[in-house]
């Protein structure tokens, strides 16, 4: 087990220990005070030992997340770094949490200076009134952290069956894509969309009466001529049809490469060809 | 059209009673009273037309039309009220006001405002109509929306409401002789929802259009096929047309109508019935959105700011312009980006 692995199990473990508190806190997410939440404070501990975090932080990282979602089920979580990523100093890690989830912890991002920008861009389910964090931790150990509340609940959201089918159908397909013009040294912008249900294994069929089984996308890796730009730990808090759009600095012509592992493990991949540095 | 005729008290004392003791059951809830009141489009053709906006306590859920037809033997409701208690109040308003019994309730979409008062007419033994694929979303989703409706209105007016999946399914369009009269129900394919139904009454040429039309107010694409709406709505249009020409105002006073009003054949889902002029504002829509999302698709804008930046001005005025055109245009996207993920 690796460190992020063991560190992400750390938080999902600190989750599940506040479960019978957890309703509770839930009714004690006060919008204007983030730090008064039980699940929050817990998992400050156990992620980050009760180090220092600087909050507000603009000057490194913000987080754009609608004030009420238009799908509890697909809420666009856009992350901004404000801090260019040098080698000697550069955002390693990216922790996405959302306080009142079943799992809080729903992703964690890591960078590396062929990253260019640490931004990322994703979309989650969100379970109830909430806020959701955006840690930002640099190379050099400091955390900054940016939050923002977020309504949004369950509702009548299952979409008639029609595309549920075709989703399995498609399973593991991906669309893989730079934006833009791209210019050497420069970092270029990529979008990743990957086709997979994303069970949560917490919803379940009013027809059957059956938990649809846990099933999800838990690790990507992307790279660049064979350089890591990206990996994330991802969890079910990630909506269906895993979505991340994120950058790297592309250097004459290479391959950028996403491999995509989830519960079954399954693994899937894909290459866009970059030709850069003209 | 006119107020139907209410039952206006007589002399004697004991129907004086009998009105007081009535008035003041209704009072204690005020809007039940006002689902006592029905438009008149037709002879024995009738519609409450209900709020436009969200469930809410000061509308008590109580959002969209619900007609019914009043034929020699009997009456056919159209959609089923928002709640057991809702579902009850129009079920004897439609008997008080036509004079026939309900037969037959008809479910042209399946949300929430139209179903979750099924169950007070299934109780008196009358059955409950939809298409096939409307029954299945009913019974896969619609214990969802009646919780949540519990939280929104509160126990009290929900009390008794219970999921009722319609027992009387079909999968294509049929005529039926309900009560004594020929309605027509027509299933254009997967427009609004995947089990749309249009009720047409041949007598007045009144159609029910249910979902598919709705007036000054956003039309919900979540269970959409919008290429399929604007068929629908074509269908609807040529439907209307076929009508005009013939006698439309039978057993109506011909003073009681507005000018206007002579030619609102069609019964919307939600607002004011109108004429097939109105069809349009519904199709402009879907056409806009449609070609918003799609350029903003193309472009590569990302789901955060796609909301923002699909705003369309021209309906901002429209009811439920705020929550649900922010959602049709999320929806319309993932729509698109599904498909290009399934290629």
């Amino acid at each position: 087990m690796n460190t992020l692995t063991s560190l992400l199990l750390a938080a999902v473990l600190a989750a599940g220990l506040a479960g019978p508190a957890q309703a509770q806190a839930q009714q004690k997410s006060d919008p204007d005070n983030p730090e008064a939440n039980a699940t929050w404070q817990q998992m400050r501990t156990a992620v980050f030992q009760g180090r220092p975090i600087t909050t507000p932080a603009e000057a490194v990282l913000s987080l754009d997340a609608p004030e009420r979602a238009q799908d509890a089920a697909i809420v666009p979580i856009s992350i901004r770094t404000h801090v260019e990523q040098r080698p000697e100093r550069y955002i390693e890690r990216v922790y996405l949490m959302i306080d009142n989830n079943p799992s809080p912890m729903g992703a964690v991002f890591h960078f590396t200076p062929r990253s260019g920008r640490a931004d990322i861009e994703t979309r989650v389910r969100v379970d109830a009134y909430t806020h959701v964090r955006a840690i930002a931790e640099m190379n050099t150990g400091e955390l900054y952290m940016a939050t923002r509340f977020v309504k949004a609940s369950g509702g009548c959201s299952a979409p008639p069956g029609k595309d549920a089918a075709a989703a399995m159908a498609s399973l593991g397909k991906m669309r893989f894509r730079v934006e833009g013009e791209v210019e050497a040294g420069k970092p270029a912008l990529a979008q990743l969309m990957i086709s997979h249900p994303n069970n949560s294994g917490l919803v379940m069929d009013q027809l059957t009466r059956m938990y649809t089984p846990a099933y999800f996308v838990r690790r990507i890796q992307v790279s660049y001529a064979g350089e890591p730009v990206l990996s994330a730990d991802v969890d079910f808090s990630i909506s269906e049809n895993p979505n991340f759009r994120f950058y790297f600095v592309p250097s004459g012509a290479g391959e950028l490469k996403a491999e995509v592992i989830d519960t079954n493990d399954l693994r899937f991949e894909t290459v866009v060809k970059v030709g850069a540095g003209t | 059209m006119k107020q139907a005729e209410s039952d206006y008290p007589g002399r004697s004392a004991r129907r004086w009673r009998a009105w007081i003791a009535s008035l003041l059951v209704l009072a204690a809830s005020a809007s039940a009273a006002r689902a006592q009141e029905a438009l008149t489009l037709a002879e024995g053709v009738h519609v409450f037309v209900g709020d436009t906006g969200e469930p809410s306590p000061a509308n008590r859920g109580r959002i969209g039309n619900v007609g019914f037809v009043v034929g020699d033997s009997g009456t056919v409701m159209i959609n089923a009220g928002a709640s057991y208690r809702h579902g009850r109040a129009l079920l004897a308003a439609a008997e008080r006001i036509g004079g026939k019994p309900v037969v037959l309730v008809v479910i042209t979409q399946p949300v929430q405002e139209f179903v979750m008062g099924a169950a007070a007419f299934a109780d008196q033994g009358i059955p409950v109509l939809a298409h096939r694929a409307s029954a299945a979303l009913i019974a896969s989703r619609c214990e969802n929306c009646l919780h949540r409706l519990r939280q929104v209105l509160g126990e009290d007016e929900m009390a008794g409401s219970r999921v009722h999946p319609p027992e009387r399914q079909i999968e294509a369009s049929t005529t039926l002789e309900a009560g004594g009269r020929r309605l027509a129900l027509i299933h254009p394919g997967w427009g609004s929802s995947p089990g749309d139904l249009v009720v047409h009454d041949a007598r007045s040429g009144v159609v029910f259009a249910g979902a598919l039309v709705s007036v000054d107010r956003v039309p919900e694409l979540r269970d959409s096929d919008p290429q399929g709406w604007l068929a629908a709505l074509d269908g609807l249009q040529a439907l209307t047309r076929a009508d005009a020409g013939r006698a439309n105002t039978a057993g109506l006073p011909a003073a009681a109508s507005p000018p206007a009003a002579a030619d609102a054949r069609i019964v919307p889902g939600y607002g004011p019935p109108v004429s097939a002029a109105a069809l349009d504002a519904v199709r402009d829509y879907i056409v806009d959105t449609e070609a918003r999302v799609r350029s903003l698709f193309d472009a590569g804008t990302p789901l955060s700011a796609l909301v923002q930046a699909a705003q369309l001005p021209r309906y901002a005025g429209w009811a439920l312009y705020q929550p649900v055109h922010g959602r049709n245009v999320q929806q319309r996207y993932l729509a698109l980006e599904r498909a290009t993920l399934a290629e």
